[in-house]
């Protein structure tokens, strides 16, 4: 604690910007987008101020919007479970090298998370394509005899989200497991409990807090990964947050609005699942 | 047998994650006409008719211009939210840590949307629009990367500079931005970068002639336009980013290297 | 508010009622103190007893919840840290690792706008009264612990401050350089005639190096005097126990005689003087275990109390006795002078000799 700053004017001087760019620019804008999802669609202007609840209810009525609903759990399920799958290794696998090998790791790690969605995107675009990586190869080695265009799928979103995705898992996950004192390992050696029995019982519980988060962060990310979906989904394959671009596209506002809480309330609830799954508590203690 | 399993998956990460990005500074160096594989020969033209695109260059040096403005917006407002979290625990500054967290977790295409009816409703003009936006959403990482610095610095050296006479802001100036200095620096450098890559905010905020580069390539991808100038465009995305990040290593570590 | 017990009139730092709470817990209690110009006060006691808020409460770095402070008969009460005039030497030293030796130690004269000559001199000076005077291009990450250490103090008196704080200074060096800084430190404070303050926990530093020492347990000063009364005469148990070794002896009052007043401690017989209780009372007193002389049971010498051998612990130039007088355990330290072994097997039976002048009654724990 440092009387200095913490207990005059100062401090508020010091917490006034920040809160007020917050503020203004992420509370307020969010409590009226908000407001507007209780708005009646306008064809003139932003909204009609006339209390409905009509656009989440036609969200909710319509079976189009419930496939896509559907659809787009079930991909973020796929995404988080490859997730894991493939980032719980690698993560393993880097915490067990030199602190110099993890940073390279992690460094390799880092630079994808930085280039841009798009740049990611345009390159499964790249080999998914026509005339990309996989066509050329399968036909230049004769397994298929015309190019083949391997977009605007289910498998071609997945692949794409992945590729956004696993850097945030490895780097959460890494860095979970490389603060596991090893000597809890040793202990359970030591009691008699072989490598995989350890690994159950004892590392996999302790890094349960990084599981949590790195899925937690998977699955806002994967909600809302507009670009990726829209570049390697195409027109075929939208899920919930295709949606909202199309309703802003056609200038439905209050609907976009909606659209928007309806997907924050799926990620909020695939949170909390994620939460009574892994149960990062037990070893956090009671938040 | 289970550690060949382990280096199996390493690779297909390391694939995944790397492959799309490897591909696409391939297909950029093509000189080809038209995106195929393996790529006919390699050249630059991809990179010069990048620049003869009037939009592109433009994007580009938005993209740059706008990049720097955000990120010394957010390293500047995120020093600020630091100084007040490190140094107070109550229920206030773990709200205000929270706050200027969200962000960072916060699905970016919404807050586009919010900030967008927010604009309309009040006329705000493009550029100060798209720039507010990108502080908000550059803030939590150069917020988190100034706060750990700050948490590691021993406050007794400000005491000790109000012992010897200097006042808070003069101990501030003098003691801790001196020894801080890294964090703070490689928090604009990752603002820097999280800005010029920036593209769901900026997807509905962007307007005519203020269009930032990533949305340009997005924009470009859809319309079917040439696709390897925009490989030209992504490897140059790739480009600034390696050199931010080289940069940030010279600096920021050889920097930390003095203090020990 | 402030006219509570006569003030010395060389006091360079005053505390009148100061209270100081945080949260909930209270950290001093209704604490008054006087440091007279020019001395060396030390401020010891065990973790938590409040002896590093005193410090903070002189520095500025906390303010008093109640009462005053005063420095140099100025009341200083809420004046913040930087408008005081201290040096301080914290327990990591605090040295600005972006500075080299010599801007470290000019840091307070700029804040007091000094002129650049006049700093280069005083600077210079400084270095040399600490004998670092080759080192001031040097950072501090290139100076041993002892070296910072001195280069802390420079820091902290070139500006001629009104009281120097310590702050637990030499908890960072090791057993050795700790004792050759002792002793450097007080030859610098005499040096400079400077009102020193300093905290410890270590109460043979308290007692080597100070003019006076306060004890502090629990937010109160147990005692305050000069090391050799706080040592010889301490006026509680807690006092008796943290300064070194003690024996607490339970004594029942029996009555009075012409010299004093008869006690019964664990079925002997003693007369005591100095000392006013009613019959029936318990005391409790201090006996320090160098005090007490050892006799063999057919010994030349008549008298003394009659205990047993229950351990004798040999530790080269002394023997630690563990004795027991009907029940009641007993030290004793005796001198291995080299003189006929005594029989101190275990249950070897003694007689025990002890001045009683020495035995100080203690005040009932508070």
């Amino acid at each position: 604690m440092n009387p200095s700053l913490s207990r005059n004017s100062l401090a508020w001087a010091v917490a006034l910007p920040p809160l007020i760019i917050l503020a203004l620019f992420f509370v307020v804008p969010l409590g009226y987008l908000l407001f507007i999802s209780f708005m009646t669609n306008s064809a003139t202007s932003l909204f009609d101020v006339q209390p409905t609840l009509a656009n989440y209810t036609e969200i909710f009525s319509d079976s189009f919007y419930w496939l896509i609903i559907q659809r787009t759990l079930l991909s973020t399920a796929v995404v988080l479970i490859l997730c894991l799958l493939l980032g719980y290794p690698a993560a393993f696998y880097a915490a067990h090298l030199s602190p110099r090998g993890r940073l390279i790791m992690l460094m390799i790690m880092m630079v994808p998370l930085m280039v841009s969605n798009v740049v990611r995107a345009y390159g499964w675009f790249a080999i998914l394509g026509r005339r990309g990586v996989l066509s050329g190869t399968l036909t230049g080695t004769g397994i298929i005899e015309r190019p083949v265009q391997y977009l605007y799928s289910f498998e071609a979103v997945t692949l794409g989200l992945l590729t956004i995705l696993l850097p945030f898992m490895v780097v959460s996950l890494t860095n979970s497991l490389a603060t596991i004192d090893k000597h809890y390992t040793e202990a359970a050696h030591s009691l008699g409990a072989g490598p995989w029995r350890t690994f159950l019982r004892v590392t996999l519980p302790l890094s349960s807090p990084g599981i949590a988060s790195g899925l937690m962060l998977v699955t806002f990310l994967a909600l809302s990964a507009y670009v990726s979906i829209a570049l390697l989904g195409g027109p075929r394959y939208k899920l919930l947050v295709s949606m909202v671009f199309d309703s802003v596209s056609t200038f439905r506002w209050p609907r976009a609005a909606a659209l928007s809480f309806v997907l924050l309330l799926i990620a909020f609830i695939i949170a909390i699942v994620i939460q009574l799954v892994v149960r990062p508590q037990r070893v956090q203690g009671k938040a | 047998m289970s550690a060949f399993i382990l280096r199996l998956v390493v690779g297909i990460v390391l694939a995944l994650v790397i492959g799309p990005i490897l591909v696409v500074i391939i297909a950029a160096f093509s000189s080809g006409e038209s995106l195929s594989f393996p790529p006919p020969g390699f050249s630059l033209r991809w990179f010069i008719e990048f620049f003869s695109i009037a939009q592109m260059r433009n994007a580009f040096m938005l993209s740059i211009v706008l990049a720097i403005a955000s990120a010394c917006g957010a390293a500047a407002v995120g020093l600020l939210g630091a100084i007040y979290v490190s140094r107070n625990r109550n229920a206030f500054s773990v709200m205000l840590q929270m706050l200027i967290m969200a962000p960072l977790v916060f699905p970016a295409l919404i807050l586009g949307l919010a900030l967008l009816l927010l604009y309309k409703t009040v006329n705000m003009s493009v550029l100060p629009g798209l720039f507010i936006a990108h502080v908000v959403v550059c803030l939590p990482y150069a917020f988190r990367s100034v706060l750990t610095s700050l948490q590691s610095f021993d406050t007794t050296l400000e005491e000790a500079g109000q012992s010897l006479g200097a006042g808070p802001v003069r101990s501030f100036l003098l003691i801790t931005m001196p020894i801080i200095w890294p964090g703070v620096l490689s928090g604009w450098l990752f603002a820097f970068v999280v800005s010029f890559g920036e593209l769901n905010t900026a997807l509905f905020l962007t307007g005519p002639g203020i269009v930032t580069l990533p949305i340009e390539i997005f924009s470009y991808l859809q319309f079917q336009g040439n696709q390897l100038v925009v490989a030209a465009a992504s490897a140059l995305q790739v480009l600034i980013i390696l050199i931010v990040l080289f940069l940030a290593e010279r600096l920021v570590g050889a920097r930390q290297i003095v203090q020990r | 508010m402030n006219t509570q017990a006569p003030s010395m009139i060389n006091a360079d730092v005053r505390f009148t009622r100061v209270e100081k709470k945080f949260d909930t817990a209270t950290a001093l209690h209704s604490l008054d103190l006087e440091i007279e110009r020019g001395s060396l006060f030390a401020l010891l006691g065990p973790s938590g007893c409040g002896k590093t808020t005193t410090l903070r409460l002189i520095a500025g770095f906390e303010q008093p919840t109640s009462g005053h402070v005063y420095i140099r008969g100025n009341d200083v009460t809420g004046v913040p840290a930087y408008k005081r005039s201290f040096g301080m030497v914290f327990q990591s030293f605090a040295l600005f690792p972006h500075l080299t030796v010599a801007e470290n130690v000019a840091f307070g004269l700029k804040m007091r706008n000094v002129s650049k000559a006049d700093i280069v001199t005083k600077v210079a000076a400084a270095l040399d009264l600490v004998e670092l005077g080759k080192l001031g291009e040097r950072y501090p990450r290139q100076l041993s612990g002892g070296q910072q250490q001195r280069v802390a103090l420079a820091r902290a008196v070139v500006f001629e401050p009104d009281v120097l704080l310590l702050d637990e200074p030499l908890s960072a060096l090791d057993k050795m350089l700790r004792e050759q800084m002792q002793v450097e430190i007080r030859h610098l404070q005499q040096r400079l005639k400077m009102t020193t303050v300093f905290v410890t926990h270590d109460q043979e530093e308290a007692l080597t190096m100070s003019d006076r020492v306060a004890v502090m347990k629990d937010g109160r000063i147990q005692q305050a005097g000069t090391p050799r009364e706080i040592y010889d005469r301490p006026r509680t148990e807690f006092v008796a126990t943290f300064l070194g070794a003690s024996n607490i002896l339970e004594a029942i009052v029996k009555g009075k005689d012409g010299t004093g007043t008869i006690l019964d401690i664990a079925g002997n017989t003693l007369s005591v003087a100095g000392v006013t209780a009613e019959a029936g009372a318990k005391l409790c007193f201090a006996l320090r275990p160098e005090k007490i002389s050892i006799g063999s049971m057919d010994g030349n010498q008549p008298g003394g109390i009659a205990a047993s051998v229950r351990e004798a612990i040999y530790r080269g130039a002394q023997t630690l006795l563990y004795l027991d007088i009907n029940g009641m355990p007993v030290n004793a330290v005796v001198q291995n002078a080299g003189v006929e072994p005594m029989n101190l097997e275990p249950g070897a039976a003694v007689r025990l000799h002890w001045d009683n002048d020495n035995m100080v009654a203690l005040e009932p724990a508070r």
